[in-house]
């Protein structure tokens, strides 16, 4: 017999070598439904045939416009098996922003639901997109894109081709197409959540997303009895863990609809109910299940690891999970969307998590993002990108097998946030520019100081504002902070604070004037420092710290 | 005593005024009782902390963390017959926690 040529390992072979090992395991599990390996495999084979029968092809990129729901889950496999790239898109997007990011990379097909095909409909009766969605794959939308067509022609909603989910029927699922894909090839683009501008599309391989998911199992220890809660949408980077990690391990991901991100009794239920073995998320999901997710009455004991990243976390609501889940383990998680994750801290265990909790001095440090982790190289630079002492604030620059090809489209960004460094013999080493400051302490634990552009100075003096914010959040009375820079005029800035109180008994401003006086230099002390009943919210659940800079400046020019 | 119909559109009103009202696409949204309020984006995770609030403070009763839950806050409807199966707390009382 001929000896069959190896083939690149690629993402979607993920579920086929888990359905090898266990047919019958659980990969992907929601209240509404799930889905087994076999299963998975069997319908993803079906859903890449049809889209390649609608002209999908290697590097083309295929939308994902769909709820949290298993079938994001059949839809991220169901494109890599047809060789296509996916492209999740927020679900709540209204139509002309979702319009902007199908326009940017060019989307033909899109897979979606019920609820957000409304949008992609209003979407789709704008003339000037006439031609631009040429498959709609999920609900049966055939009568609504027929009056679609009669209702305004220059649509030309019948030539969009409705493929309902009915219709994978009709395909092998022994089998995928048979494709010629490399590791090397486009396998998603995740775009930016940012609120102003345009949006960024960070392009990974199928090679970068492997070495995410191998480094993360690894680091995390994961195997196949491990049930991980994937709170975080689609479009989040951290659902990579969820989406390609778990299945590398053969374990389960309980992908956690949004009604239960809302109502967090119901959340802690769920996570009981389903004996999550690891959960992942950022920090606001936990400091709401404090809050209000009677944790005293769920039985959570499986819950072996809890990671979290995406912004900082307040001490003192980590303390308060240790000592409610003192068998599991606690991670901080730190790396930018464009490399995955880049560096780890595990928390050292705490001898009384519930004292810690109540310490102000304690609280008021930070949790380092640790060490760098694995195939990767980070370095501190200064501004001139030579390396800074031990101690000193720089940005951290680094290269690792995780990093994203470069933006979609955008040369002018590319140019700007990789950098290389050329060897003996010409050979070339890449780096990105994470634009994140980082301190290493002294035991080579690296503390994140803020983003380059939120540092800033006031009046002459350097200001962190993650550092005011992390004071300001050690206050008993305080649930979160924010801290940003209010413009005056051209030469003026102040600094303003607004808090959310604990369990919304109200905040003493004067009181925390005064907390933030004993504690930090008289500059870094925000001139008002204001309540807020809630924070506004970017889609992934951080701080909107933009656009309470731009309430705060709207409010200062109509008080003037 | 409330109605349910007038609870119903006490709420309604709340969350389209307060909720939703400040958005690009706001004169689009249709509002009935069984529409789902969480899953279609129509109030976010604050949105249910502020409409908590009201209805704490409109309908005089206390609604404790363990309460807030899929099958009473997935709808309208679902809402008001929380309400209405929850004894009303008077002025002056504490608030009964459970």
């Amino acid at each position: 017999m001929e000896p069959t040529q190896p083939r690149s390992f690629l993402l979607s072979q993920l579920i086929d070598r888990a359905a090898e090992q266990d047919a019958d395991h659980d990969a992907f599990r929601s209240p509404a439904g799930s889905l087994t390996y076999g299963e998975l495999v069997g319908r993803a084979n079906q859903l890449a045939h049809l889209l390649r029968d609608e002209g999908a092809r290697r590097g083309d990129r295929v939308g994902i416009f769909m709820p949290r729901h298993v079938d994001s889950a059949l839809a991220v496999f169901g494109i890599l098996k047809a060789g296509a790239a996916f492209v999740p898109l927020d679900p709540h997007l209204p139509a002309q922003a979702l319009e902007r990011l199908i326009v940017d990379c060019g989307i033909r097909q899109v897979i979606t639901h019920a609820q957000p095909a409304k949008t992609l409909l209003k979407m789709l009766a704008r003339t000037e997109n006439a031609g631009r969605i040429q498959t709609v794959i999920g609900p049966d939308l055939k009568a609504e894109l027929t009056e679609l067509a009669a209702r305004a022609p220059a649509s030309k909603a019948e030539q969009i081709q409705c493929r309902p989910w009915s219709d994978l029927a009709a395909y092998e699922t022994e089998a995928g197409p048979n494709i010629s894909v490399l590791g090397d090839d486009l396998a998603y683009i995740m775009y930016s959540s940012g609120s102003t501008g345009r949006p960024k599309g960070i392009m990974h391989t199928h090679r970068s997303g492997l070495a995410y998911a191998r480094l993360s199992v690894a680091t995390y220890g994961v195997g196949p009895d491990d049930r991980i809660g994937n709170h975080s949408p689609l479009h989040f980077d951290m659902s990579t863990f969820g989406y390609f990690s778990s299945p590398m391990a053969g374990a389960t991901t309980l992908i956690i609809p949004e009604a239960y991100t809302k109502l967090t009794a119901s959340l802690s239920q769920l996570m009981a109910d389903e004996k999550l073995t690891i959960w992942y998320s950022v920090p606001l999901a936990l400091i709401q299940l404090l809050a209000r997710g009677v944790l005293e009455e769920r039985q959570l004991g499986c819950l072996r690891w809890v990671m979290f990243g995406g912004e900082p976390f307040a001490r003192k609501h980590l303390y308060a999970l240790m000592a409610l889940w003192p068998q599991a383990r606690f991670s901080n998680v730190y790396g930018p969307a464009e490399v995955n994750q880049c560096t780890y801290f595990h928390l050292p265990p705490v001898p009384d998590p519930a004292a810690a909790a109540a310490d102000p001095a304690r609280n008021a440090e930070p949790v380092p993002i640790g060490r760098i982790w694995s195939d990767t190289e980070g370095r501190v630079l200064d501004d001139r990108d030579q390396p800074v002492a031990v101690g000193d604030p720089g940005e951290l620059v680094i290269r690792s097998s995780t990093m994203m090809r470069g933006y979609w489209a955008r040369p002018e960004l590319n140019e700007k946030c990789f950098c290389s460094e050329t060897l003996d013999g010409g050979f070339e080493r890449v780096f990105y520019r994470t634009g994140d400051l980082v301190q290493a302490r002294a035991d080579g634990e690296l503390l994140f100081l803020g983003r380059k552009d939120r540092q800033l100075k006031i009046r002459g003096y350097r200001l962190e504002l993650d550092d005011i914010e992390r004071t300001l959040s050690a206050h008993p009375t305080v649930e979160e902070a924010a801290v940003f820079a209010v413009r005056i005029d051209d030469e003026t800035r102040k600094l303003s604070a607004a808090v959310s109180s604990k369990d919304g008994a109200g905040v003493d401003p004067e009181a925390l004037r005064q907390f933030l006086v004993d504690r930090l230099s008289w500059y870094a002390v925000p001139s008002e420092i204001r309540e807020v009943a809630a924070f506004p919210r970017t889609t992934s659940g951080k701080i909107d710290r933009r656009r309470l800079q731009a309430e705060a400046e709207a409010a200062e020019t109509s008080d003037a | 005593m409330h109605d349910r119909e007038d609870i119903e559109n006490q709420l309604a009103d709340f969350i389209r005024r307060e909720l939703i009202g400040g958005r690009r696409d706001a004169e689009d949204i249709q509002l009935h009782a069984d529409d789902d309020l969480l899953t279609s984006g129509l109030v976010d995770s604050l949105g249910v902390m502020r409409l908590v609030q009201f209805i704490e403070q409109r309908f005089e009763m206390s609604v404790p963390p363990a309460d807030l839950t899929i099958e009473h806050f997935i709808d309208i409807a679902t809402i008001t017959t929380y309400i209405q199966s929850r004894k009303p707390v008077g002025k002056g009382e504490p608030a009964a926690h459970g």
